[in-house]
């Protein structure tokens, strides 16, 4: 293990019958970095997130996390490491409340999770804590609406939220402005680059102007395999790149 | 706000009112239907805390009504147990019942839940009809109801309904207090998320095992404790208790009442007792009504009688808003 390497793949594979989603990806990801993962629709970024937060165990290949090997881990134990994810598709708990959705992520932080003989309301620290995480994510006064009645846009900030809410030390975020308004989008990335200050970020995204807004470091996958890693102007310039995915450059920004 | 909370105190000083005086106001035969729809009320809360709170649908917690009845009488019969520990015991057994089929169960969830739980209740039912010289198969258990062993009191003879009445009001009165208070603890919260979206609340970090083997075993004690309640009124027990149809009417006193509200299931639990009891004696065909309101409630009421209750509520009210402005 480098120094200053928060996450390690080694030859990770994941097979699902004769389809092959992830061959082969050996992945360092340098702590406090913001590495974006791109690629065309197929390439295997979403299985990479399944393997890493323990969603599928992997066909073959390991993963350390500051080199304790978590292969196979359930998504629980993960978590409790301090590597947490959001998803692709919204993924909160409509029928509770927004304070609730986050209050609860928050609970699981300080590990209170099983306790049936002591009120929620004991632990007002937590409370307090669930107010400031609303306020930074701006769904403060949405605080008492439940999270299904939510608009697309704030569900996706809330989405953001639940995952940041742990204070991990890796967040995984999948694609988080997919089906965004432009203007969404500009408040998204702006959240995110608030609420990531200072911690290591993996983000699959689409979205070129994202991506070379937020990122130190870009991997681009294809055919489940990773085609190169570098800084955002290596990635500008590789040859390989533009053939495969960027097109010749001109239309950098359509997936 | 406070108006809203004025009405909750009187309503609540009221109901506490009438279940104190309801023996002075009705014959005893009625105050035993009235215990009937207190531990019902306690059979549904208790299912409740599964099916409306945690999203999981069991078929067999006739189970643990049965297995709580039967322990009930047995340890009366055998062990000469007074009335409280005999309830205890009767909750006790169900737990140890629940720890066992949860271990299976908290791995599941949806169909193969419901009909792995539907297979367990037909295990206990073979075991209570085959096992004669314990349960005394399909001809049943008689015992009579013990006395109450208070320490510093004495002993209070139970004989008397309206006294076994009281007993009842207190223990199911305390046992869903509880329930209530459960819906706000960590564990009642996570359970809420389990029924929301299982997935996310593992990747939050929560063992899903964990929290719905917990909520099984909670749930378990709750409907077996209100099994012992049911069979010490009757004062007898037979495989009756605890057959498939029974799984199923567990269902519907939650369903029916509403299983998105807290006190839905006391009030499906008390509509359905009282009319199985009322259609019964009027009718011998009383069967194919109470069916025909079973399908027209699923259709017209979703969201079971407490929902019927609060959507007729809004809309009285904000008619009474629209007519003031």
């Amino acid at each position: 293990m480098q120094d200053g390497t928060i996450l390690e793949t080694k030859d990770l594979h994941k097979h699902f019958g004769s389809l092959t989603a992830v061959n082969g990806v050996s992945l360092s990801i340098g702590k406090g970095k913001r590495h974006a993962i791109i690629g065309p629709n197929g390439a295997g970024k979403t299985t990479l997130f399944n393997l890493l937060s323990g969603r599928f165990k992997p066909s073959q290949g390991r993963i350390l996390f500051y080199g304790k090997d978590i292969t196979g881990m359930p998504p629980y134990r993960i978590s409790r490491l301090g590597i947490a994810r959001s998803f692709q598709i919204i993924n909160v708990f409509p029928q509770l409340s927004v304070f609730e959705n986050v209050h609860t992520v928050l609970m699981s932080k300080h590990h209170i999770r099983y306790d049936f003989l002591r009120s929620l309301k004991r632990w007002k620290k937590v409370t307090d804590e669930t107010v400031r995480l609303l306020e930074q994510i701006g769904l403060l006064d949405k605080k008492d609406v439940l999270a299904g009645f939510l608009s697309y846009g704030e569900q996706r900030g809330l989405e953001v939220g639940l995952t940041i809410a742990s204070d991990p030390e890796l967040i995984l975020l999948d694609e988080p402005t997919a089906g965004m308004s432009m203007d969404e989008t500009r408040q998204a990335i702006k959240l995110i680059d608030r609420v990531t200050k200072g911690k290591t970020l993996l983000i699959i995204e689409h979205d070129m102007e994202v991506i070379f807004s937020l990122a130190d470091v870009i991997t681009v996958m294809q055919y489940g395999k990773v085609v190169t890693t570098g800084s955002p102007e290596e990635i500008r310039k590789d040859q390989r790149v533009r053939e495969a995915y960027l097109g010749d450059g001109k239309h950098a920004g359509t997936s | 706000m406070s108006r809203n909370r004025t009405w909750k105190i009187l309503f609540f000083a009221g109901l506490f009112i009438l279940l104190a005086v309801l023996p002075k106001l009705v014959s005893e035969f009625r105050i035993s239907l009235v215990i009937t729809m207190l531990a019902y009320s306690l059979l549904a809360i208790g299912f409740n805390i599964l099916f409306g709170q945690g999203g999981l649908l069991s078929f067999g917690h006739a189970a643990y009504f049965g297995v709580g009845a039967y322990t009930a009488i047995l340890v009366y019969k055998h062990l000469g147990f007074s009335l409280l520990p005999g309830i205890l015991a009767g909750g006790l057994c169900g737990t140890l019942l629940g720890v066992l089929f949860g271990f299976f169960l908290a791995r599941l969830r949806g169909l193969p839940f419901a009909l792995l739980s539907l297979a367990f209740n037909a295990l206990i039912y073979a075991a209570a009809e085959k096992w004669r010289p314990l349960t005394g198969g399909e001809d049943g258990l008689a015992m009579k109801r013990p006395n109450l062993l208070l320490p510093g009191i004495g002993s209070i003879n139970m004989f008397p309904t309206v006294n076994y009445y009281y007993f009842v009001l207190v223990v199911v009165v305390l046992c869903i207090l509880y329930c209530w208070f459960f819906t706000k603890t960590p564990l009642g919260r996570v359970n809420n998320c389990m029924r929301e979206n299982e997935e996310r609340t593992g990747f939050i970090g929560y063992n899903t095992y964990t929290t719905k083997f917990l909520v099984y075993i909670i749930a378990a004690f709750f409907c077996s404790v209100a099994g012992a309640l049911a069979s010490t009124l009757q004062e007898f027990v037979s495989t009756a208790i605890i057959n498939l149809e029974k799984g199923g009417d567990i269902v519907f006193l939650a369903f029916v009442g509403g299983r998105g509200i807290f006190w839905g299931p006391i009030l499906g639990a008390c509509f359905l007792t009282y009319l199985n009891d009322a259609l019964s004696s009027l009718t011998e065909h009383w069967a194919i009504i109470q069916g025909a309101i079973f399908i027209a409630l699923v259709i017209y009421a979703p969201d079971g009688l407490a929902g019927l209750i609060l959507r007729t509520k809004n809309r009285l009210f904000s008619r009474a808003r629209v007519d003031q402005g």
